[in-house]
């Protein structure tokens, strides 16, 4: 892991630290302590998670490298290897309905109550990987659901910040995350559609609750050179994913991709 | 038999149909519409089997015929209840079908508790046949009649009533003829049903949410609920659907598809509106009818009023999208709202467009209707017509329905265009859909309307562009001039929105979001079209008012293929209303088959076998395909002639049903040669007529249109009542034990009947399902003669044997 002080400054000032006593040995030492404990933990949380369910667990990623094959090309190819192993780690069983832990590790979406569903894995994966995320991003996910997408992230990113509408799935996942020591996840309730202007802007953006168009405060929180993911479609069938990218110069494009390769206009059948 | 008999058999068809009409509707609410559909088709194959039990049990219900008849009465109507309470219970998720058996198995659960009802009036209608064997027209007339009344009574109340206040009237009804079954019986039969009407009232003072449909959690309105003080405005029954208006004062709605990503002002307060539990569209809930001007610029839509100087307006289905709120928060000259549900219009407010209007005078007008019912009969020219999403269909393919609909066609859209003041435009705006379908689709379509309009360069009369989550498609009356592309850019450039076609191809393209959908459009309007359309995965010709399937792309070539990528996140890939379709005629079919076959073999076993009863059971399959079939194909027509669907679906279902009740009960006076040589006349004639004069027909009076209606149902619908009792008088003389088995296949067939009519109507058109119909009509006949002829009794009005 690279952890250069152009990175660390923005970080330490999100922790408060003074610019005082990032000048003396003491403070790098601190900083490194707290560097341990904000990145390294919640790793060694994910790693550490549920080693029971792990051989599930690699059995699922192995479901998903043996279809990611299928995957466009437009979308950048095979899955990163961070975002299975942190699939890997996460404990999926612990997210959805006690009934359901049995099929927690299938390729499928599962639901977890409230008109709301978990993600099929191989989803989560895609979604994951299109935010490219580095170490040190800052990411904020609209809809927090299960609080499991929040989960891989926080272990490829420094820090998640989700909001959830319903306040009964937002406690859930609040005391479900902290339970699993996914300390760098931030749950939140109320009205995400303004995002969360106190942390932003964003490195990367994760809309689930998406209404027929993207929030334009969402896009202002988004930093350049962000990326924000939109899964479209109803919760059993979320198969189009949305690619919001913000250029160096703040303008914005988006892409429209599919979880598998099918180019229409090639005419193949 | 006497005629308090005939009349309980009529008043328990008029409940039966009723029923039908109502779970339809409950049944939308709860599953969504495809499996409503398919829901009742299975559960409508309790009428075969009941007719299959009378025949297995026939001798002992008929020792007890009068306490059968009763008892099966009361048993229709408890079990309504019970059925229903019960497909409650089981609470099926029909999204979560492609994921596991479980869904599947609720299913199968729900099909078979719904079909509990269905079964025992199948079985009173039997029961009545074999007891009334020589009367059989009788007791298939005023199955019929009731039938016709039910679907009148059922209609009527749904414009007024929730679906499931229905159910008490229903039930009472069933009661009332259980009563009349019991006419000459003792006294203590008569007042048990009495108790049972008291106990059934006892249901009204039941909480409203006991009775009221399961939402599934899914639905929209499910999940807008669960906004922390989300509050009910409205809800109320309208002849559409259930309607519902919600508002969420703590945390705001925000509806506003295709809204610019670089928008700074946010989305005014709104209430949404939700159509059987499905979003529709949103109402402004602020002071103002109208949204702000600094909002609506932000939206795709608005493209037509950066080129017009306030134009005269026509908005299709003004709640839909942001609808007539959106328009008046520009300057128009004038604004006329079209749309089929007359709930959801009187929801629009106008007082700001009145302001804008001279003293006395309003700018606004509303108009009940369907679109391409009222341009053919309005005399007015507009400058901009507003459709948001006027052809079904969403982002997604999987999602999409096969519905018919009649504006997204090659003749709709020229009619709306004629409908155009020189340099009107038509701005057509939906969801962004991946991998493109709809959308190519829909520029084909408006591509040969402009052809068939006049316009040699059809491609300079186009513009289209894309927002993050919409398509934009403009249509000018005349080819668009340079000034206006460069408009058209400007516009575009400002809202982040990117270019698909421009005329002159000026355009740059922004990303390469819509890469796709631009080369698709490119070779749609250039040269090799033809060759595109029959190359791509998907079914994008234009659709036509022969086969008014917008929303059909399913391929069967393109299947392997996408089949090949379901299992890897490729489900959205296919179309599954049409696979569902197969479905359903597969499961149908097998039902129906184990439910014909399996009381054959019973029979056979025990030396009681009927000799003809394949020949039989091919002529009653042929007579049930045949009568769904045309009857299914002249709805279809009167939904352009009559342009509402629900009003055309009732004056369809009531004529076809009554006329052919009086036709069963003169059909002692016809031969089956002379009938089905009539109805396949009448058919022929008629359709031919309806293909060659719909537009003169569209725009008569709606007084007469309906007249018309009912006048081309009842025609042929007479002597369609006819070949049935005649087959079945036959069958009496001949083996009168077999006619509830009669009854059972004829009853199965009429499951597959609708299924197989929307699948001849999507491939082969309207024509063709007359042509099948009518080729039904004559199997059958035949069929009758090689059976009748062993026993010299030919089916003519002067042997037969009918009293």
């Amino acid at each position: 892991m690279v952890w250069n002080a152009s990175q660390a400054m923005p970080f330490q000032s999100r922790l408060g630290i003074g610019r005082q006593m990032a000048d003396s040995m003491h403070a790098v030492r601190r900083l490194l302590l707290l560097t341990v404990v904000v990145l390294i933990v919640p790793v060694a949380t994910c790693l550490a998670a549920g080693n029971d369910t792990s051989a599930q667990r690699r059995a699922m990623v192995e479901t998903i490298q043996s279809i990611q094959a299928d995957r466009p090309i437009e979308a950048g190819g095979s899955i990163d290897q961070a975002v299975l192993q942190a699939l890997r780690t996460v404990p999926r069983h612990e997210f959805v309905p006690e009934k359901l832990k049995d099929q927690a590790y299938a390729n499928k979406p599962l639901p977890i109550g409230y008109g709301q569903t978990i993600s099929q894995p191989y989803i989560v994966a895609l979604m994951t990987d299109l935010l490219e995320l580095r170490p040190d991003e800052v990411v904020f996910e609209l809809g927090t659901g299960s609080g499991y997408q929040a989960a891989v992230l926080s272990c490829l990113a420094s820090e998640v910040h989700t909001m959830e509408i319903v306040p009964e799935l937002a406690e859930t996942a609040r005391q479900r995350l902290k339970r699993l020591g996914f300390n760098n996840v931030n749950v939140l309730h109320g009205d995400a559609y303004f995002g969360l202007k106190s942390k932003a802007p964003f490195d990367a953006i994760v809309v689930t609750a998406a209404a027929g168009h993207i929030p334009p405060p969402l896009v202002r929180q988004l930093k350049p050179g962000g990326r924000m993911v939109i899964p479209v479609g109803h919760p059993f069938m979320t198969q189009q994913l949305t690619l919001v990218s913000k250029d160096s110069q703040g303008s914005v494009s988006t892409r429209h991709l599919l979880p598998v390769s099918f180019v229409p206009l090639t005419g193949q059948h | 038999m006497n005629a308090p008999v005939f009349a309980a058999i009529g008043l328990l068809s008029a409940c039966s149909l009723a029923l039908e009409l109502v779970f339809i509707r409950l049944l939308s609410i709860m599953f969504g519409h495809a499996f409503a559909s398919m829901v009742i088709s299975l559960a409508l194959l309790g009428i075969g089997a009941g007719g299959i039990a009378v025949r297995l049990f026939r001798d002992w219900l008929l020792k007890r015929a009068q306490a059968s008849l009763f008892l099966l009465s009361v048993f229709f109507a408890i079990s309504l209840f019970l059925s229903y309470l019960a497909a409650k219970q089981l609470n099926f998720n029909p999204l979560a079908v492609m994921w596991g058996p479980e869904p599947w198995a609720v299913l199968a659960g729900t099909y078979t508790v719904l079909a509990v009802p269905f079964l025992c009036f199948g079985a009173v209608i039997s029961l009545a046949m074999s007891l009334e064997s020589e009367r059989i027209r009788w007791v298939y007339g005023a199955d019929l009649l009731g039938a016709g009344l039910g679907a009148v009574l059922a209609s009527l109340a749904l414009y007024r009533f929730m679906p499931q206040a229905c159910l008490p009237f229903i039930a009472a009804a069933g009661l009332l003829s259980s009563a009349l079954f019991a006419a000459d019986r003792p006294w203590r039969m008569k007042a048990m049903p009495s108790l049972l009407a008291i106990g059934l009232g006892l249901l009204f003072l039941l909480p409203s949410s006991a009775m009221a449909p399961q939402l599934s959690e899914y639905k929209d309105l499910a999940r807008a609920k669960l906004r922390p003080g989300a509050k009910t405005l409205l809800q109320e029954a309208s002849p559409h659907g259930v309607v519902t208006l919600l508002a969420s004062p703590e945390i705001p709605f925000r509806f506003a598809p295709g809204l610019s990503p670089v928008c700074s002002t946010e989305p005014p307060e709104q209430s949404l509106v939700f159509l059987n539990g499905d979003l529709y569209g949103a109402l402004p809930t602020g002071a103002s009818a109208a949204y702000s001007e600094e909002f609506v610029s932000c939206l795709p839509s608005q493209v037509g009023y950066e080129l017009l100087e306030q134009p005269e307006v026509l908005v299709a289905d003004g709640v839909k999208g942001l609808g007539v709120a959106e328009a008046l928060g520009r300057k128009i000259g004038s604004i006329d709202v079209v749309g089929i549900n007359q709930r959801l219009l009187s929801l629009i407010r106008t007082p700001e467009a009145d302001t804008q209007a001279g003293p006395g005078e309003s700018l606004m007008g509303m108009h009940t209707g369907s679109l391409r019912s009222f341009v053919s009969r309005t005399s007015r020219q507009y400058d901009l017509m507003q459709l948001w999403s006027p052809c079904s269909g969403g982002a997604c393919l999987g999602s999409q329905g096969l519905e018919e609909g009649f504006t997204c066609t090659v003749q709709g859209m020229t009619q709306l265009y004629r409908t155009l003041r020189p340099g009107g435009l038509i701005v057509l705006s939906r969801s962004l859909d991946h991998p493109p379908a709809a959308s190519l689709k829909l520029t084909a379509t408006v591509k040969d309307a402009l052809q068939r309009s006049g316009q040699s360069r059809p491609e300079r009369c186009l513009a289209l562009f894309t927002s993050p989550t919409s398509l934009t498609i403009l249509i000018s009356k005349g080819e668009l001039e340079a000034s206006d592309v460069q408009r058209i850019g400007s516009f575009c450039r400002n809202r982040g929105f990117s270019p698909v076609h421009l005329p002159g191809g000026s355009h740059r393209q922004a990303d390469s979001a819509t890469s796709e959908l631009t080369r698709g459009v490119a070779a749609i309007l250039g040269s090799e079209s033809e060759s595109f359309l029959a190359g791509y995965p998907y079914f994008i010709q234009p659709a036509t008012d022969d086969s008014p399937y917008f929303s059909r792309f399913f391929r069967w070539d393109s299947l392997p293929r996408i089949a090949s990528l379901l299992s890897s996140g490729g489900t959205s890939l296919m179309q599954w209303s049409y696979p569902i379709l197969i479905a359903m005629l597969v499961q149908a079919g097998l039902a129906g088959f184990i439910l014909i076959l399996l009381p054959v073999l019973i029979f056979q076993r025990k030396g009681r076998a009927w000799k003809r009863s394949g020949r039989a059971a091919l002529a009653f399959v042929c007579l049930g395909l045949a009568f769904l079939i045309i009857e299914i194909a002249f709805i279809q027509r009167l939904l352009l002639l009559v342009g509402d669907p629900v009003t055309a679906i009732s004056i369809a279902l009531a004529s076809f049903l009554v006329f052919a009740g009086a036709g069963s009960l003169s059909s002692s006076r016809f031969g089956l040669g002379r009938a089905v040589l009539a109805i396949c006349l009448l058919c022929l004639v008629l359709s031919a007529g309806l293909l060659l004069y719909a537009p003169q027909l569209m725009a008569l009076a709606q007084g007469v249109r309906i007249l018309s209606a009912v006048a081309m149902c009842g025609l042929p619908a007479f002597f369609m009542g006819m070949p049935l009792p005649l087959c079945l008088a036959a069958v009496s003389r001949q083996a009168p034990g077999w006619i509830p088995w009669a009854w059972g296949v004829n009853g199965c067939a009429s499951v597959l009947a609708p299924i197989v009519a929307t699948l001849l109507a999507i491939h082969l058109g309207f024509l063709a399902m007359i042509v099948c119909g009518c080729l039904c009509y004559l199997a059958a006949y035949l069929c009758f003669r090689w059976l009748d002829k062993p026993s010299n009794m030919a089916i003519t009005s002067g042997s037969e044997q009918v009293q």
